[in-house]
Parts: C-alpha cells; structure tokens; sequence
C-alpha cells in the first residue's frame, strides 16, 4: 500500500507544482506552457489510474500528511482517500481534464497571457483534486472555495472586457452564497458527530438520526438542518435553482474553461458533494423532498430556457444546468449510483460538445450566433459529426452515452415518486429537442454567415481534433460501463412504460426538432425574447437583492455613518469647543469687569451671612 | 532581559536618530529595527507552548511607595502581537523610505512608537502599562498630523486633512484613557499595587465589576474601535501615511481587543459573563456595518479601513463565545480563531495598506472610479492585490480563512443566540466578497483608463515589504497548526479562568 500512497501523493502535487512553475515561468516562456500543462494532468492521469481502479475495487488508499489545525475537540488533518467514488471522480477530473488542457494547447495559440490562462487551469486542477480526495470536511470546503477562486479567475481570463469580469463576479458571489449554507454545515456537522471525517460523519448519522437541535428557541431536526444547509452550498456550485444564474453567465471565458470547469468537473462538484456525503441526506427525508423539486424545477426550466437561446455557448450552458438537475434528481432519491453515472456520462459528451463548439468558433471567427451559421457540416466536416456524436449523448439516444444514465436516473426516481419521473420524461424530449434544434440550425439548412467568414472557415489541426476523436469514441462506450453498479445496489423500477415513454419522448422531441428546422430559423417573439432571458431572473435578482443591498450600503455610508455617528461626534466637540469660548467672554482682562465680579460674589455671600 | 531589549533598541535608537546626519537616519531606523527582531528571535525559539502563564517574566522595582513595578512577560495572547509588532516596524521603516519632510523627527518617532507599541502588549503593570498606553499617543499624533495630509475644506466646509484626523484620533483615545485611569486608580487604591495580576478578587460585588468592566470596556472599544465609537479610523487612515496605516491598522487596534481579554476577562469574570452576549452583538454590528460603509466606499483606503472594522468584528465575535449555554462549559475555539484573527488582520491589512500606497504614491489619488485596467499597466502589483484580498475575503488557504472559521466554529459551539450570530456573520461573509470583487473588478480590470495607463508597476523596495507578508499569509492559510499551538494553551487557561472563578 505504500506504493499507493506514494502515487497518490504524485497525483496531487505534480499539477500544483506545474501551476507554480507556469505561474513564475510562463511570462518568459509562454509556448512551452501549455504543453507543461497538458503534460503535467496527463502524467498525473497516469499515476491515477492504479490508484483509482484499486479504489473503484474497493482498497481504498489514504494518505495523511500533516496536522492542518486541532483543538481540544476537534483535530482536522491534511489528508487524502481514494474510494470508489472518488476513484471515478478521479477519472473523470484527470481523463476529461488532460483532453481538455491537449486541446487549449492549439485554442489558446494566439493569446498573449496564455502562461496565466494554463497557471490558473492547473490551479484548476489542483484545487479539484482537493475537493474529490480530501478525507475530511474542511479539506472538502479548501478545495471547493479554491475551485470557486479558479473559475473567477478563468471566467474573467479575457478582463479588458467588460462582460468576462462582470460574470466573474457575479459567479464567485453567486457561490459565496451557497457557500454561506455550507459553512454553517460544515459547523453543524464538525460539533455534532467531533470529527470531520466524511466517513465518520456517514456512518454516525444513522443513530443521530432523531437529534434536534434549538436555534434561537424553535426546535429543528438537526440532520434535516445539515442537509439543507448543505443542499444550498450544492445549489451554488451545481447551479440549481435558485442559485443557477451565474452559469451562463461564466460562457464569457474561454471555450475550453467552459468544457472543463463549467461542464465536466466543477459544476459537478455539488452533486460528488450530495453523493458523498449520503448518510447525512438519507437521515433528512424531508430536505430530499425540497431536492427533488429543486431539481425538478431547473431540469425543466434550464431544458425551456435553453431552447429559446441563439447564442451556441449558452445553448450548452442551460443544458448543463438542466442535466445537472437530472443528476440531482437522481441523488435526492439517494441513488447516488445513477447521478454519479450521469455525471460520468455528462462530463465526456458535454466536454465534447463544448470542444466542438469552440471548432466552430474558431472556423468561423469567434462568432457564437446560430443565426448566422447554418450547412457548417460541408465546410467543417469532421467538428460537425463528433458535435452531432456529442448532441445524440446530450438527446439520450440508444447506443450514446446519455442514454444508459438518463434512463437509470429515471428509472430510480420512479421508484419513488411516479410523477416526478413523468416530468423528467418531458425534460428529456425537450432536450432531444433542442439538441436538434442546435445542430440543425449550426450544421445544416443553407450557410447564414457572410462571404469573408466564408473564405476563412476552416477545420480545426490535430491538437484539436484528436481531443475530439477521442471524446467521440468515449460518449460510445461509456455507456456501457457499468458504473452505477460500483457504488451499491440501486432500487429501480423497470416498468415498461416508463422505460417505453423515456425512448418515445426522445423520438417524439429529437424528430419534431430537426423536422422544425430543417431548413430554416423560426421568428423572434417577444415570448421567446421573455424565455430567453432566464424568465427575467436576472432583472428580478437584481431589483429585489443587488440594488435594496447597495442602497442600503449608501444610506449607512450617508445618513447613518457620515450624518449620525460622526456628527453627532463633531456636535459634542463643538458644544464642548462653544462652552469653553463662553466661559472665555467671563475672563475679560478688564479690571472693572473683575471688580464687578468681586462685588458680585461677595453680595451672594453676604445675602447667605447675614440673616 | 529579552523583552526589554525588544522595548529598549527602539528607544534608544529614537534618541539616536536626532543626533545623526540627516542621510544616516533611515539606514540607522533599518537597523535599529533588524536588530530588534532579530532580538525577538529567541521569544519564539525558548517560548514554552506548553505553559499557559507569563513566561519571560521581568520584574524590577520602580516606583516601590506606590507600589509602581517594572513587570513585562508575554503569553500565547501577547507573543504574536509582539512578533507583529516588531515585524511591521521593520517593514514600515522600509515602506517609509520616500519620506523626505523632517526625516529626523519621522523616523525618531516611528521607532518611539514601536516600542510604546512593544509595551502596551508586555507590560504587566498598570502603571507601566497606562505609560506606554499614552505613549503611544503622542508620535501617532505627530505622524499623522505633520506627514499626513495636508489640511483642506471639504465639500461640506468641514476642514479635514492630516491636523483634523489626528486631533479626532487623540481626542477619543484619550476619552478612552481617562475612564480607564478611573478604574485603573480606584483598583490601585484597594490593592495598594499596580500589579494587575493581584487585582483579582472573587468576592468582589457584581455592580462594581460591571462599572470597572464598562469603564475598562470603553476605552478597548474605541481602540478596536468598535461601533458607534469607530468614525475616527477612516479619517485616521486616510489622512495618514502609508507607513503609519499599516501600524495603525496592524498593531494599534489589536490593542483594543487585546486589553480587553488580558484585563476585562481575567479581573472581572463575573462581569464577563455577563456582558459576554453585549460583546458578540457589538461583534456582529461591526461585522455588518463595516462590511456595508466599504461596499460604498471610492475611496480606496477608506474602504480598506472599513474593511477593518468588519474583521475586527470577527475577533470580538469570536473572544464574546466562551461558553456553552446549553451545557454550561467552556469553549475556547471562538477565542483562539479570535485570537488567530487578531494576527491575521494584522498581516493582511498591512499587506492592503501598503497596496494601496503604492497606487497613491504613483497616481497621487485613491478614487476607484478614477482608475481603471490597472491589470494591464501594473501586472505585478495586482498579483499582490489578488493575494491580499482573497486572503481577505477569506479564501481557503490563505489565513484570512481560517481565523474566520475558527470564530464561526467556536461561535456555533456557544449555542443558543450565538448561533443566530454566526448567521448573521455568514451573510457579512457573503457582502465581504462582494465588496473586494467590486474594487478588483473597478480598479484593476476591464479598459485601461488612459488617466493611469503609464503608471510604472510595484518596485522592488515595495515587493520586499510585501513579500514576507505573503509568505505568512500563505504559509498560515496552509499550516496553522504551529502558529495555533503558540496560543492554544492560553486561550484554554483564560476561558477555564472566566468559567471557574465566576458564577
């Protein structure tokens, strides 16, 4: 087990320490950083592999390294466990992600801070191997708020820009709140069961089941506290409803960012959260049922919005967010088996979709509107048929990977509530329709775009293709692994109907979607216009949460502060300052005044001398 | 004679500094000020983590008729406020290399502040300690009036500038004091010493405690400074050098929280007890205001000096928990992340400070919505900016995180309507981050404003007073556990002390 302990310790520290060396070399040398990048996660996906199939077999490995804080109650370690679960999350991270930093190495050819652009992936990496190896609670929380920092960074990469810094913002924020709710999780947990070991925490939860616990007077179910308080942390990074806005937003960083962090691995880290922390959630029956809906609600309403969308990014972007409610829909039934199965599947077909997104854009200039592509799949063949592999994994037909881990998720919540599953069967047709819809409109039908995009469009070279190849391939096979079954038996119900309903609502959604835009685009309504904002989410955040927050910071700077507290400071300095220049008036420096005075003074005593 | 040494180059080095050639001053500082931290060294090598109680002790009579004593020792509580002290006066004195007016007397009473500073937090005595307490008034004074901003009327034909700030600092630090001697004189009237380590009493009638306490209380309160007795410390710090910012912000207000648990805590534990939800209300107030006074805030420094006040909120959280309701015992993680906290702000804040100098110095304003793509013109400089307000911010792995989590921990532990505290100091969190984004965002990134597109980036002299500042941000937020084992078992003696001898 040495050995083990040895490649673990490997995994870790060789992307940290290619981010370092890039941080402080890549302005000298700035084409040798992305292959250092790429190199460094494929070297470390190497070193993963035994340790990780030795932990999908069940021998999990720990590594220890040093006393992170302790007090009289509480000791928190530096250390790490690769066990089933996050021997796949292993997978996913480092496989997904070496393809991805092979791949950035061509798209990001041409800018000039592509030093800081692969720094800031690695850190990326780094941070994510935290939150998926960290043995206990806080190293899970260190990775998380390090993962939150990357993706700022990155979604900000291009800052000269208004948008990109913008939406930076707006995610970490987004995700500050959700870490609000998991901190105060973390606290709850940490003093209920004296440890932040995630297994401990696990296997105590069954017998702290009944525990309740007293805030400000009002007794609550203290795991059902956990939980929630938990699920808002998850909402955050996930981007659940109602914590989703930032996601579409953060597709102003670049096409590979998108792949990696906003797609395949950090987005996810919410529902590896939900899944890892399990016996919490299976011990708070009623938080699940407020999970469900949550999902529910953004399946369905992520699936809506992003049919209305024409900006292909974003497209994919609702669509991610729409799947992740589908994952978890599947850990709220606690089938964590079918959610980490979809989110295996998801990574490797939403990656790919990505990436192919990102060929387009290079063929055609930058541009992200699907208005004015169309019949792309005659001038950039090869993007178009691993994007349409990518869009029959997404739409969930037979064969593709989405297929197999959809149907499980469904399947699994129909077990427990047979209308939820009804609408996840609706989610599904509305995402083979617009799926349809997107490679229609970007590959097919006549070409929209002008005659000098025309002359520059091009296919993409060898770096980029091949990561697409072989994402192609992976979104054929994954499916077929067996990966849900890794983590426990899975209580499904294998009725026909919704097994026949889930493939019919595919047929019915895909095949209505390419049908509508076989040839041509469909007109702009203000319906359309209405949905394609979000369902005026964001305006509503911002007239009901951000201006109240920044008026009031205002009014306290003016009126409280400035008017209140300081003046009322400088009125008692003045009136001492005035009192002290009347009693001045008194020391006159005129003898008739003083004998005044005197005379004065010595009436009043003769008045209480004599009788 | 270590700790003596730490009060003693300083001072002798502030006479100096008067008598040498105008040009020898500042290498003469440097070295005064190298030399003292080398001196600080063997604190740290021979300390003995294991022993809650003073170590170092020094005791020498002095003034014996009226039982005025020599005394200086550190504990857990005041060795890393010491370190902090003598480590900041070393990289002020370098941070202070482009001051050309009155070299002499700045730097003469630069180095006489840092060792009232060292005193206030060594001496045990109360005698010695109120010396030092109004000591350390007079340079500051000074420093910010004659090297401060010059004086102006502002738009509400208030005049402010350098002169005014100073006079609001002296003013209400003063208020402060002059409470504190009433209680400092009537408990010395009753023990015939000024050591207050004999003051204790337990049968002390509770009113009593809780009128020294309040009058103890106030005078720290202003120090931290807490709401509503805080407006001095934007103005301080925006009229002051950078320099004495970083001390101000660094050293002078761990001063407040501080006393409060070396005295407060340890004289009237009864009092304590009772007062200790004031505290944490006082703590989440300051967490909350000063989080909403910086998000509005153009000012650059002034909203790093609100910033203050919101941290500073988090120590006072943390050291008001020490106890459990629900189970009526001890909790001491809210005082060590309190603690911890204390020392964090002060490197982090520091690190601000001289941030924000570095930007005055080159675009001589501090107006945020004047700059504008500094990302691009100063690369170096915003790495640093970067490092310091994710610290700040409270991003894992720099140590601004762990103070804070340490409080919320030990707050959550205290149960009851602490934890409704901690809630409330979770949403702070969040407008926290916000306001830090915001400034980044308007300052650094986006166009470069054509007004701040030449400026040169950070000089080396400016990277070595960040740097090993960083390096303790990093190396905190990383592996904590060394600098906690330094104050852990004092923080336990002090709680079991309260929880023992009170009630």
């Amino acid at each position: 087990m040495a050995s083990m302990n040895l490649l673990l310790a490997l995994v870790i520290i060789i992307p940290i320490f290619s981010a370092l060396l890039i941080a402080f070399t890549g302005r000298s040398f700035p084409s040798f950083a992305g292959w250092i990048a790429a190199g460094a996660v494929l070297l470390s996906f190497a070193f993963a592999v035994p340790v990780a199939l030795q932990g999908i077999a069940g021998n999990a490995t720990e590594l220890h390294l040093w006393n992170f804080f302790f007090t009289k109650t509480l000791s928190i370690d530096v250390a790490f466990r690769v066990d089933e679960l996050s021997g796949i999350m292993l997978f996913v991270v480092l496989g997904v992600g070496g393809l991805i930093h092979f791949y950035s190495i061509e798209y990001m050819k041409h800018d000039r801070s592509r030093g800081r652009f692969f720094a800031l992936l690695n850190a990326f990496i780094s941070f994510m191997l935290i939150l998926i190896l960290g043995n206990n609670l806080l190293m899970l929380f260190a990775g998380w708020e390090g993962v939150g920092f990357a993706s700022y960074a990155l979604i900000g990469f291009w800052y000269e820009r208004q948008a990109p810094a913008k939406a930076g913002i707006k995610a970490f924020i987004t995700n500050r709140v959700g870490d609000f709710g998991f901190m105060i999780g973390i606290f709850l947990l940490c003093w209920l069961t004296g440890s932040g070991s995630l297994a401990e925490i696990n296997a105590r939860c069954v017998e702290l089941k009944n525990v309740t616990v007293n805030i400000g007077g009002m007794p609550f179910g203290y795991l059902e506290l956990v939980a929630l308080m938990l699920f808002l942390g998850a909402c955050g990074k996930s981007a659940q409803f109602p914590l989703h806005a930032w996601l579409p937003d953060a597709m102003e960083g670049p096409t590979p960012v998108s792949a990696l962090i906003h797609a395949a691995t950090m987005v996810t880290a919410g529902i590896y959260m939900v899944c890892r922390l399990d016996g919490v959630f299976a011990a708070a029956d009623t938080v699940r049922e407020i999970m469900l809906l949550g999902a529910l609600v953004t399946a369905l309403g992520a699936a809506i919005v992003a049919c209305a969308q024409t900006d292909l990014k974003r497209i994919l972007a609702y669509s991610t967010i729409s799947q992740l409610g589908y994952m978890m829909a599947g850990a709220a039934v606690m089938a964590k088996g079918t959610a980490i199965f979809h989110l295996a599947t998801h990574a490797v077909f939403k990656a790919l979709l990505f990436l192919s997104a990102g060929s387009v854009m290079h063929a055609l200039s930058d541009k992200l509107d699907i208005r004015e592509m169309g019949g792309l799949i005659r001038k950039i063949p090869v993007t178009g048929i691993v994007m349409i592999v990518g869009a029959l994994g997404l739409a969930g037909v037979p064969l593709f990977a989405g297929y197999y881990s959809k149907e499980m998720i469904i399947g699994a919540v129909a077990a427990d509530n047979y209308f939820a599953a009804a609408l996840l069967i609706v989610g599904a047709a509305i995402t083979a329709f617009y799926s349809a819809r997107m490679i229609m409109l970007v590959f097919f039908g006549e070409s929209r775009f002008d005659d000098e995009t025309s002359k520059h469009c091009h296919e993409s070279n060898w770096i980029m293709i091949l990561p697409l190849i072989i994402l192609a391939v992976g979104t054929l096979i994954v499916g077929h692994l067996h990966v849900s079954e890794i983590l426990g038996h899975i209580e499904e119900e294998n009725l026909p109907w919704v097994f026949y309903s889930a493939l019919a609502s595919v047929i019915f959604g895909g095949g209505f979607g390419i049908y509508y835009y076989r040839t041509h685009l469909s007109h702009s309504t203000p319906w359309k216009e209405f949905i394609k904002t979000g369902f005026g989410w964001d305006a509503a955040v911002d007239r009901v949460l951000i201006q109240p927050i920044t008026e009031l910071a205002k009014w306290v700077r003016d009126y409280l502060d400035k008017a209140g507290i300081d003046s009322l400071a400088h009125g008692m300095a003045h009136s001492a300052g005035a009192l002290g220049e009347t009693m001045r008036t008194l020391q006159s420096g005129s003898i008739g005044t003083y004998l005044g005075y005197a005379v004065f003074g010595l009436a009043i005593l003769l008045w209480f001398i004599v009788p | 004679m270590t700790l003596s040494l730490l009060l003693l180059i300083p001072l002798l080095g502030s006479v100096i500094a008067l008598f040498v050639p105008e040009k020898a001053v500042k290498p003469l500082a440097l070295v005064i000020t190298i030399v003292t931290l080398i001196a600080a060294i063997p604190l740290l090598i021979y300390f003995d983590t294991s022993i809650s109680g003073f170590q170092f002790l020094e005791e020498r009579y002095w003034i014996p008729t009226f039982g005025i004593n020599y005394i200086v020792a550190v504990d857990g509580l005041s060795l890393p406020l010491v370190i902090l002290t003598v480590l900041l006066s070393l990289i002020c004195i370098i941070a202070s290399w482009n001051i050309e007016k009155h070299v002499r007397g700045y730097f003469s009473l630069f180095l006489l502040l840092q060792s009232a500073m060292t005193g206030v937090f060594i001496a045990l005595d109360m005698f010695l300690f109120y010396v030092f307490w109004e000591l350390m008034l007079l340079p500051m004074y000074f420093l910010i009036g004659i090297w401060g901003a010059p004086p102006r009327v502002d738009a509400d034909g208030r005049t402010r500038g350098g002169p005014y700030a100073a006079i609001k600092f002296f003013i209400y630090t003063l208020i402060g004091s002059l409470l504190m001697l009433v209680a400092i004189l009537w408990l010395w009237n009753q023990n015939g010493t000024f050591d207050f380590r004999q003051w204790t009493d337990p049968d002390r009638n509770i009113q009593f405690q809780v009128i020294l306490w309040t009058l103890f209380f106030i005078a720290f309160a202003i120090k931290i400074p807490m709401f509503p007795f805080h407006t001095w410390l934007p103005d301080a710090h925006v009229e002051a050098p950078t320099a004495v910012s970083v001390v101000l912000a660094g050293v002078l207000l761990k001063m407040g929280t501080y006393g409060i648990i070396r005295f407060n805590y340890f004289l009237f534990p009864d009092a304590t007890v009772m007062m200790a939800i004031t505290v944490g209300v006082f703590g989440v107030i300051n967490i909350i205001y000063g989080t909403l006074c910086a998000m509005a805030q153009t000012d650059m420094k002034r909203l790093v000096a609100y910033s203050s006040i919101s941290h500073m909120g988090y120590v006072m959280l943390g050291m008001s928990a020490f106890m459990s309701v629900g189970r009526g015992s001890a909790v001491y993680e809210g005082l060590l992340g309190g603690t911890l906290q204390m020392w964090n702000h002060g490197t982090i804040t520091a690190m601000m400070f001289l941030l924000v100098g570095v930007i005055y110095d080159r675009a001589h304003h501090r107006d945020i919505t004047r700059l504008g793509g500094l990302a691009i013109t100063m690369p170096i400089y915003t790495g640093f900016v970067g490092l310091a307000f994710f610290a700040s911010l409270g991003l894992p792995g720099l140590s601004g995180f762990i103070g804070e989590a340490l409080v919320l921990l030990g707050t959550w532990k205290a149960a009851g309507i602490y934890r409704i505290f901690v809630g409330i100091a979770a949403v702070g969190i969040v407008i926290t981050a916000g306001y830090h984004l915001w400034l980044i965002h308007r300052a650094f990134l986006g166009k470069e404003n054509p007004e701040c597109a030449k400026l040169p980036d950070i000089n080396l002299r400016e990277i070595i007073t960040l740097v090993p500042l960083g390096l303790i941000v990093i190396w905190i937020g990383v592996y904590p556990a060394p600098a906690l084992r330094y104050i852990s078992a004092t923080m336990q003696s002090i709680v079991d002390n309260i929880l023992q001898a009170g009630l």
